[in-house]
């Protein structure tokens, strides 16, 4: 795992700012909050505490960095996630969710997108964790 | 059962500044709807309302059974980027405004590119929506649905929506028990003919001796 709530905010930073984060969005939040020593995981409570910070940033994040968040980083963004369809999206993309991560997002969208969940049942939309990887 | 025509929306609204052209999604005549470069994020909610069905389209006191919405759309993007535009709200308003019943939002990704512009349909003549509507918030004007889209592919996507229509299906009031009526008539019907036959035999017995 590349990110831990141990990591330094500051190392996270460089790495977004070189994957081209949103300048002017992400970018100025992590600015603005970075101070010597801060940890990434404060960073996530002080991120989760704002509600003027958009969770689009944990959806970019997770998806970006889906097999570089050991489990604490990546259950602290999901917390950030209450839309149902953006849910049940990541459920749908993150490739390297474990169980537990399966449920905290399936529990955000189940029972709340009849149609949605009945494709996914279906297998009409396909969780790209279920994809066998095939080797030409 | 009937069916209505399909008809568009005469009314088109934001719930917030998302979409910043509306009012076309009135006809099949590829001018669009649009929420410009959305990106990690989910849209306002697009107001489609003012249906104009009326009595003669849903007459008062009929059962609703089914509401058949389709929207045709596509995603507009710049070549090549990798953006995923899904539903995130599909669902009824009622005649006093309100969004009701299921939220319909399907999975799929809208089709990227103008070339691959399809339609989309939610319910079916049987599905109600668990919305429990009436002739009468069918023919108000505030009956109709509200969408709206989420961006999760961090890319720039434009989703644009060239025209919406519904479709209801209903039950007449009383129809079906008429039905039933006209079937038990026409057993006593056949019943009181049974006696008058086997009458009219005897009768016809008596005068023969």
């Amino acid at each position: 795992m590349k990110f831990t709530l141990k990591t330094l905010f500051s190392k996270f930073v460089s790495t977004i700012i070189s994957e081209n984060a949103c300048q002017g969005g992400a970018i100025d939040w992590c600015k603005k909050t970075d101070r010597e020593g801060l940890t990434f995981g404060e960073a996530i409570e002080m991120y989760l505490a704002d509600d003027e910070a958009k969770s689009g940033w944990a959806v970019w994040n997770l998806i970006k960095f889906d097999s570089d968040f050991n489990g604490d980083v990546k259950k602290g963004f999901i917390k950030k996630i209450k839309d149902p369809m953006t849910a049940l999206q990541l459920f749908r993309r993150l490739k390297h969710l474990t169980e537990e991560e399966d449920n905290i997002l399936k529990n955000k969208f189940e029972g709340k997108l009849p149609r949605a969940e009945k494709e996914l049942k279906d297998g009409v939309i396909r969780r790209e964790k279920e994809k066998k990887n095939v080797n030409y | 059962m009937s069916t209505t025509d399909k008809k568009f929306p005469r009314t088109e609204a934001d719930s917030g500044s998302s979409w910043d052209a509306i009012g076309n999604a009135d006809y099949d005549d590829s001018h669009y709807d649009k929420a410009t470069d959305l990106k990690d994020e989910t849209s306002s909610f697009l107001i489609l309302t003012n249906f104009g069905f009326t009595t003669s389209d849903v007459p008062v006191g009929s059962t609703i059974t089914g509401i058949e919405v389709e929207i045709m759309r596509y995603v507009y993007r710049l070549s090549g980027l990798a953006t995923v535009i899904t539903d995130n709200t599909v669902q009824l308003i009622n005649g006093a405004g309100t969004p009701v019943g299921d939220n319909k939002a399907s999975g799929l990704s809208w089709p990227l590119d103008f070339a691959s512009e399809a339609l989309a349909s939610y319910g079916d003549p049987s599905d109600n929506w668990s919305a429990s509507l009436t002739a009468s918030d069918i023919i108000d004007s505030d009956f109709g649905f509200r969408l709206a889209v989420t961006e999760s592919g961090s890319k720039c996507g434009t989703p644009s929506i060239e025209y919406v229509k519904i479709r209801i299906t209903y039950t007449v009031a009383g129809g079906g028990s008429i039905k039933k009526l006209s079937g038990v008539a026409w057993a006593s019907v056949k019943k009181v003919l049974k006696v008058a036959e086997a009458s009219l035999k005897k009768v016809a017995g008596v005068v023969a001796n």
